[in-house]
């Protein structure tokens, strides 16, 4: 599904040049539900970018759904990433004078699609956020978890492959950071790819497979095979 | 606070700084150029006129259409009439009025056998012996017409009266050492009657405000008896608008002939001047509104950057800044912009004057018109931001630890 | 698609209300005050008559003052003729196909109602040619004849609003008419008909009414009717009288041939020269030969019909219009700005460059509309303004077609000057940068 070798990425000022990511190496599995965990500054969110195409790198080879996107000019890569790839964030980023009905409409208008097929899959996926009945209502008329309800209906709206979830629960409370993940693993099931970039452990260990980024690569993967054998024997 | 801060978070956003910079030159050059303009013209509008009568003058112009009305008498008979009006000062009948566009030029010649261009040229009004008095003019040396003095001049007439009054500049004109009093003149070449100089008063322009000899002009005792019969008036002092109706209903009995116009002296200049006065009120029109748009656009802008800014500068709060200290952050900033600005802006104004004096003849800008015209801009900038940048100063620091 | 893009613009300018306004006000003030003046440009640089006005020659001979400097171009020849060099051109074979010679005066109106108070008007004395060579339209009867010309006859053509006023608007042809104590036989009535600029007599007033009396030159000379425009003479006359003027050296009089071909026109130089030399033979004409003849459009530069008063507002309202477009471009791009994380976001989700760039793009085509719209508003508001405060300018403030049409295409060009540039700033927005915190 997804494959870098190699990838790094160098941010250069006047003054210094700072690797965010360095000889990066990752393959992700189509299917696989991955929690990649860090310290700030480590590079997560630059990966979290590069993998979902809004920012290129230096050296390296990645590509998705078997595509080369090196090679990729902007206008490819933004196709690309309307179709395969969905993304949430941490603070959700619902545009607040748009209601549900049309910030999940969003990714659906860069593509070509009857109204009554956008219409069909956005009160699909409000639906299966639990949000139909209030299709018109606005982002602030909403509480924390709803809103990131509506943001990952809008990045499934486009039926991606590949969701990127950047501390998709970092700005909700305990509960709602539980339904949040309820949602995403449901929607793994269904067999949609999901990198999630967080923090807190305890998400992270109910993901499939964890990565730890430290200074711009991944970390010992040893002991996140080690992890993972650990919950396989404790039947989880 | 130093500069270096507030420069190098100009740098960062160099597109809009930029933009306010060049709205700035542009207004400069604009504002300095128009205002040059105008003030050029409300000079030329304002020129003294050494009409005392000024606020107090009326003219009435009529004409009778009938033939065979005897003029002379209708003259005499109208000046008795209007005498009698408690409200006059004075009347006198003209058959041209001074700035008012339209009117008789002649030429004096100093001898008989001069040739044509050393003539001097002049204005001619004809008025009877109160019109030195109706006119209000400061007769400074020699005497007045008498009542003897003054004939009608009939359509066919060809001689000129023996005696005039000049102004003091056409007298200048004619006897540079000033000795013009007495002399005689001649209104053709050749012509066996010459014209003796009685009086000479200070000023009164001609018919042609844009005419080089326009503080030229002439008395004849004469009253012209064609059909276009026409009054100067002058009123006692308030009482003109009482006595204009007056006349004009007195003259309006009269079925033999139409009042064409009754129009107060100021009223007579305002016509004459009224392509300047156009300019006048058109270029005031262009510096008010680009002052105001250009006023509007740093409002704009810097309230902009003062909403983006908020947390940035919370935080400079929390850290202990002032209000005063925003403030004057903000202003600084904007001086430093309008600055630029000016600069540009000299440039632009010197290009954009001589573009205009080349093209258009509109005149070599006064230098004082530059610092006035940046003083001006500097003003609106700092009025502009100050708005915004209270808002700014008024931000709460608390919004430094708060997530927008 | 595109309602999308027009609601997403609406939204965004509800965003910021104030941002947005300023930026129409600031739009608005510029194309109105370049409307303004250029309406005026426009009407007064306009060609009074597009079918012929290459065929029509204004007449210029150069028989001034042998005293005075020499001139060069037309515009320091005298641009009237003498009395006596008029009727020698009506009367003599050129070869124009018609000539007219002409003066403005007035006549005092006496209505029939003895209860109605006369008033003045202006008249126009011509020729029967002046109808056929500037196509004056016709509601009733025809213009005089050539015959009528020849005898001075006592006959009139009236103008619409006069015929409206003295005869409530009926067929008046054959109806008398006192004028100044005389009777005059109306024999046509013209329909509205103002060419502007009033190129056939712009010595006065360029911009003036049409006379709305017209009778035959000679009629207007015999009963001695006063020229009512620039008089010029620069040799006395022999006596006060009608005759002595007539025969004067003083200029006052228009004079216009018709030339439909430029070999035509190069024939009646050539005839103009020699009618020169011919007079320097009797004595008259003593300066070097130096006539012309000017097409319309030529005569009204010579006579700088267009004040430079218009041209320098003209000139000072296209920098205005400059600085309204920078402070709109400033107020977008700072508006844009404040739009970044939604660029952002919308990137993130496969919004590639050129639907942002659309996008935005709406946006500022809705302003540069509204912009316009209210432009063209505030252009009328200021026409009206000139209307009034400059008296006699009321044929120079009309909107047509075709000012609009110019309207629509600067507000179109101003606000895509005034948006490119910050439309493009926001395609080049790094999404990364602005998805993390918002």
């Amino acid at each position: 599904m997804l494959k870098m070798q190699n990838i790094s990425k160098v941010y250069r000022t006047d003054l210094i040049e700072t690797y965010a990511l360095r000889e990066f190496d990752l393959e992700v599995n189509e299917g696989e539900f991955i929690a990649v965990t860090g310290p700030s500054g480590s590079g997560k969110t630059t990966f979290l970018n590069i993998a979902g195409l809004l920012e290129t790198f230096d050296h390296g080879e990645y590509s998705l759904d078997g595509e080369n996107v090196s090679q990729l000019n902007d206008y490819q890569r933004s196709r690309l990433r309307n179709e395969k790839v969905g993304f949430i964030f941490q603070s959700f980023n619902l545009i607040p004078d748009l209601d549900l009905f049309d910030n999940v409409d969003v990714p659906l208008r860069y593509r070509r699609m009857s109204g009554r097929a956008r219409k069909q899959a956005i009160e699909g996926m409000l639906e299966m956020v639990g949000l139909a009945s209030r299709k018109n209502y606005l982002p602030s008329q909403l509480s924390g978890g709803q809103q990131q309800r509506v943001a990952i209906a809008r990045a499934l709206a486009g039926k991606p492959r590949f969701l990127l979830a950047d501390e998709p629960t970092g700005n909700l409370d305990s509960l709602m950071a539980r339904q949040v993940m309820d949602l995403l693993e449901s929607i793994n099931e269904q067999g949609t790819t999901i990198v999630m970039v967080t923090h807190d452990h305890e998400l992270a260990r109910r993901a499939d497979r964890n990565i730890q980024i430290l200074d711009g690569q991944v970390s010992d993967l040893a002991s996140i095979y080690q992890a993972r054998t650990e919950r396989i024997a404790a039947g989880e | 606070m130093e500069f270096r801060p507030i420069l190098s978070a100009l740098m960062r956003n160099k597109a809009g700084a930029l933009l306010i910079a060049l709205q700035i030159a542009i207004t400069l050059a604009v504002v300095t150029n128009a205002l040059y303009i105008l003030k050029q013209r409300q000079t030329h509008i304002n020129r003294p006129t050494g009409i005392e009568a000024t606020a107090d003058a009326f003219v009435i112009y009529t004409r009778v259409f009938r033939n065979d009305i005897n003029i002379e008498q209708l003259v005499d008979d109208d000046l008795l009439k209007i005498r009698a009006l408690a409200d006059l000062q004075a009347v006198t009948p003209i058959q041209s009025v001074p700035v008012s566009g339209g009117g008789w030029g002649e030429d004096f010649y100093l001898s008989q056998d001069q040739s044509s261009d050393q003539s001097v040229g002049f204005g001619n009004f004809m008025v009877n012996q109160d019109g030195v008095e109706a006119l209000g003019l400061d007769l400074i040396e020699g005497r007045n017409f008498s009542t003897e003095e003054i004939t009608f001049r009939s359509p066919v007439e060809t001689v000129y009266p023996r005696i005039v009054l000049i102004s003091k500049p056409l007298a200048n004109a004619l006897f540079p050492d000033g000795d013009a009093l007495g002399q005689l003149v001649y209104d053709e070449l050749n012509s066996p009657h010459p014209t003796r100089i009685i009086g000479i008063y200070e000023n009164m322009p001609n018919a042609w405000p844009n005419a080089t000899m326009f503080e030229n002009s002439a008395l004849m005792p004469q009253i012209s008896a064609s059909n276009d019969v026409r009054y100067w008036i002058r009123a006692k002092p308030g009482r003109r608008d009482q006595l204009m109706t007056e006349v004009e209903q007195l003259l309006g009995l009269d079925r033999n002939r139409i009042i064409l116009g009754n129009r107060t002296f100021e009223e007579v200049k305002a016509r004459t001047y009224r392509n300047d006065i156009a300019m006048v009120k058109l270029l005031s029109g262009v510096v008010a509104l680009l002052t105001m748009v250009t006023a509007m656009g740093i409002i704009g802008l810097a309230w902009f950057s003062v909403t983006q800014r908020r947390k940035q500068i919370g935080t400079r709060r929390a850290l202990g800044a002032h209000k005063m200290d925003i403030l004057r952050y903000f202003m600084i900033e904007n001086w430093l912009i309008t600055s630029a600005g000016l600069a540009i802006g000299i440039v632009l104004t010197l290009a954009l004057n001589y573009f205009l004096d080349t093209n258009f003849q509109t005149g070599r800008l006064v230098w004082y018109y530059i610092p006035v015209g940046m003083l001006f801009l500097w003003l609106l900038g700092q009025l502009a931001v100050l708005a915004p940048a209270r808002k700014a100063a008024n931000t709460d620091p608390a919004l430094a630890t708060r997530s927008v | 698609m595109f309602t999308y893009y027009v609601r997403l613009g609406i939204k965004s300018m509800h965003r910021n209300p104030i941002l947005s306004a300023l930026m129409v006000v600031a739009l608005a003030l510029g194309i109105g005050a370049c409307m303004t003046t250029l309406t005026v440009y426009y009407l007064m640089s306009g060609n009074p008559v597009p079918h012929k006005s290459d065929q029509l020659y204004a007449v210029q001979l150069d028989g001034w003052d042998p005293n005075a400097q020499p001139t060069q171009g037309p515009q320091d020849v005298q641009p009237q003729l003498t009395y006596m060099d008029a009727q020698n051109l009506m009367s003599a074979q050129t070869p124009a196909l018609q000539q007219a010679a002409m003066f403005r005066s007035s006549l005092v109106v006496q209505p029939e109602d003895d209860d109605a108070v006369p008033f003045q008007n202006s008249v126009r004395a011509t020729y029967h040619t002046f109808f056929d060579m500037f196509d004056v339209p016709f509601i009733y009867g025809n213009a005089w004849t050539q015959g009528e010309d020849q005898q001075g006859a006592r006959i009139v053509v009236l103008g619409k609003a006069l015929n409206e006023q003295l005869f409530g608007g009926e067929n008046s042809v054959g109806r008398d008419i006192r004028l100044s104590d005389q009777l005059y036989r109306v024999i046509g009535v013209i329909d509205e008909w103002q060419p502007t600029p009033r190129f056939y007599d712009v010595v006065t007033s360029s911009f003036a009414d049409v006379a709305s009396l017209f009778i035959p030159f000679k009629t207007a000379v015999d009963l001695e009717l006063n020229p009512n425009g620039n008089v010029n003479c620069w040799k006395p006359l022999d006596d006060s009288t009608n005759a002595a003027f007539l025969r004067s050296e003083c200029v006052w009089v228009q004079f216009w041939a018709e030339l439909s071909t430029p070999t035509a026109a190069d024939a009646y130089f050539d005839y103009l020269n020699n009618y020169s030399r011919e007079q320097q033979g009797f004595g008259r004409f003593q300066r070097p030969i130096n006539n012309f003849i000017s097409p319309v459009m030529e005569w009204m530069d010579v006579n700088q019909v267009v004040s430079t008063d218009n041209r320098v507002l003209v000139r000072l309202s296209f920098l205005f219009l400059a600085v309204c477009v920078l402070n709109t471009v400033g107020l977008l791009l700072a508006k844009f700005m404040g739009k970044a994380p939604e660029v952002a976001l919308r990137r993130s989700m496969g919004a590639t460059r050129q639907a942002i760039f659309t996008q935005n793009l709406f946006e500022v085509a809705t302003i540069g509309v509204l912009g316009g719209v209210f432009g063209i508003a505030l252009a009328w508001l200021g026409l009206r303004l000139v209307e009034n405060i400059y008296r006699g300018y009321q044929h120079l403030v009309a909107m047509d077609w075709m000012i609009l049409l110019i309207s629509m295409l600067i507000a179109v060009v101003a606000s895509i000057i005034a948006g490119l540039y910050p439309v493009w700033r926001t395609t080049r927005i790094p999404p990364a940068q602005y998805l993390k915190i918002q």
